[in-house]
């Protein structure tokens, strides 16, 4: 009995041996959740209810979707970052755990972070993808190749378009028709990650901001929006002044 | 004897545990690569497999499903139903391709071969990849009208697939990605240089004095254009064909939206010319010689044509016939009748008219 005991201990040791090996790299990092939440004003969002955007236009939404990549932390002291590289994130108000985008990032103080709002130019040529990136998630252009950065549709009294409904596909990644944007979020205080740190920043995504920031865009004049060109990126110069940092938390 | 069992043990677990952490490298499955063929005197392909390993596996996949009815709305409309082998993979003697529900295409289906060199695809360049191509026909109304969640759910419920699937990607999981893919291994290994033209330069064949007379023509008024050894530059020039003005296509400038693209269409090769009337984007010609006699009675007060056809001299009658002449000697018939690109089901019911 005995010596089964001794002999188990043994390769639990080894076990965890080759594992903390494995994990060691990941074990240094800390973790950072972006913890989105769609508004109105400051209205929480809710799908098919009725809200007033600032051009005092009723309009409820039925579909609110839009990528976020290329995530970016920037270090208080000196100037240098990290990138959270190669990871896609399709935040939809239908599923609310997509609204919670955890990434891991190395021990540093933090004053700032920025996202891509959409795909980068290299990802949308880079052939059939999958995950959040697959096209069955219906924010890719099949007739013309290209991810839709971001997609709002509902219905609003002042829309012309049939079922008074109102659609904005924003696309585009090259030349003139690219409507990439970077989201740049100073943090309310520096944020310090340790090994092991989980934090969770709070940012507050005001929809308002689709149809009244840089430019004024009633729906009444402008019901859709589903192709490239000035429009969309009018639509993208304003969607990315949505974003705003609540607060910080650590666990 | 205790510390034998020990470090035995030891080495038993750590044998299991890099087991169990092999069995999820992919490489790990058991497939059979192929090297892609890359023709002698071809430049590099823009398309090298890089994140998609070409193997026999989903090559012969893709090629399953290149044949595969189920890859639309009514069951019956392959790639193949309007790319068919015997026709260079171009729509054999159709203006515009029939999709379901008796709708037609708005341009000429173009023959599909050496798709590895292109940078993007159609006629206007609307598609930046060969791997997502097919979800262009896939869900076009008038091409296959299907979704893509419908595919899937098609091939799941077929163990033949399921197991090709398997063989190819390792695990039974069908997914888009795993279908563009199998998909880019077919289409992008369908090559083309086998034509007399290819044994001449290789010194193994002797053109007739037509087909010289149409080289040397070829060299001098149409290579700019028609590069060898594609026989396209795949760039997008205005020929100064007349609009159509029940179709209106503008070509390249609904894409780009730049008005400097107006009316222009990717260059098609000439290989295999012979075998893809009729001609040009909308199917207006029918035979080299009225194709050709565009460049003979072209309307050159269309200023907004291309320079290269404003400013040529127009052909002469029989410089048309020497060029047909060459032109036939860009028909690889190897490629046309190669069974390795052929349909792998046997009485396979889907609609081509030439089965």
């Amino acid at each position: 009995m005995k010596c089964n005991g001794a002999f188990n201990w043994r390769i639990i040791l080894c076990v965890l041996f080759v594992l903390s090996n494995r994990f060691y790299t990941f074990a240094q990092n800390g973790k950072v959740s972006l913890q989105l939440e769609h508004t109105v004003g400051n209205l929480t969002l809710a799908l098919d209810s009725l809200f007033q955007n600032s051009l005092g236009e009723p309009f409820s939404v039925r579909k609110f979707r839009y990528y976020i990549s290329n995530i970016r932390f920037v270090h208080a002291d000196n100037k240098k970052s990290y990138l959270v590289k190669n990871r896609y994130f399709l935040v939809d108000e239908t599923n609310p755990v997509s609204k919670i985008i955890t990434v891991s990032i190395p021990p540093g103080k933090y004053s700032s972070v920025s996202f891509l709002l959409g795909v980068d130019s290299l990802k949308n040529v880079s052939g059939a993808q999958t995950g959040a990136l697959d096209p069955l998630n219906d924010m890719f252009w099949t007739w013309k190749s290209g991810y839709v950065m971001a997609k709002m549709e509902g219905r609003s009294p002042v829309s012309n378009l049939p079922h008074k409904m109102f659609e904005y596909h924003i696309g585009g990644y090259k030349g003139a028709h690219n409507v990439l944007q970077r989201a740049e979020l100073r943090l309310p205080e520096i944020l310090n990650i340790l090994p092991g740190t989980v934090a969770s920043i709070n940012i507050q995504a005001d929809v308002n901001a689709w149809f009244n920031a840089v430019h004024s865009l009633a729906i009444a004049q402008y019901p859709a929006c589903t192709s490239e060109g000035a429009l969309s990126r009018q639509y993208a110069e304003n969607y990315i002044r949505m974003f705003h940092i609540q607060n910080l938390s650590l666990q | 004897m205790r510390l034998w069992l020990t470090i035995s043990a030891i080495f038993i677990v750590l044998l299991i545990f890099i087991v169990f952490q092999l069995s999820f490298i992919p490489g790990s499955i058991h497939v059979q690569p192929i090297k892609q063929r890359i023709p002698e005197g071809f430049p590099q392909p823009v398309y090298e497999y890089k994140n998609n390993p070409l193997t026999r596996e989903g090559f012969e996949l893709g090629k399953r499903l290149f044949y595969e009815g189920r890859l639309s709305k009514d069951g019956y409309t392959a790639c193949a139903s309007c790319h068919q082998q015997f026709a260079a993979f171009s729509d054999f003697e159709h203006v515009f391709s029939h999709g379901v529900d008796n709708r037609f295409t708005l341009r000429n289906a173009p023959p599909l071969f050496n798709l590895a060199w292109h940078t993007d695809f159609h006629l206007d360049g609307a598609i930046n990849h060969i791997e997502v191509q097919p979800l262009a026909p896939l869900t076009g109304f008038n091409e296959m009208a299907t979704t893509i969640d419908s595919v899937i759910e098609k091939l799941k419920q077929d163990a033949g697939y399921r197991k090709m699937f398997k063989k190819a990607f390792g695990g039974e999981q069908i997914n888009s990605q795993k279908i563009l893919h199998a998909l880019a291994q077919f289409t992008g290994s369908i090559v083309s240089a086998d034509s007399k033209y290819d044994r001449v330069k290789k010194g193994k064949a002797v053109f007739t004095e037509w087909e010289q007379n149409g080289y040397e023509i070829f060299r001098q008024r149409c290579a700019t254009c028609h590069t060898e050894p594609l026989f396209t530059d795949l760039k997008y020039h205005n020929i100064g064909l007349a609009t159509d003005t029940f179709l209106n296509d503008r070509g390249r400038m609904a894409i780009t939206g730049d008005k400097k693209d107006s009316l222009k269409f990717k260059t098609p090769s000439l290989r295999n010319v012979s075998r893809t009337a009729p001609y040009m984007h909308d199917g207006r010609y029918w035979g080299l010689s009225s194709a050709l006699d565009h460049w003979q009675t072209r309307n050159a007060s269309d200023h907004t044509a291309d320079s290269l056809i404003l400013n040529g001299q127009p052909l002469e009658k029989m410089e048309i016939k020497y060029l047909v002449s060459f032109l036939h000697a860009l028909l690889d018939t190897t490629l046309l009748k190669d069974p390795r690109l052929a349909d792998p089901v046997p009485g396979n019911r889907i609609h081509s008219p030439g089965q």
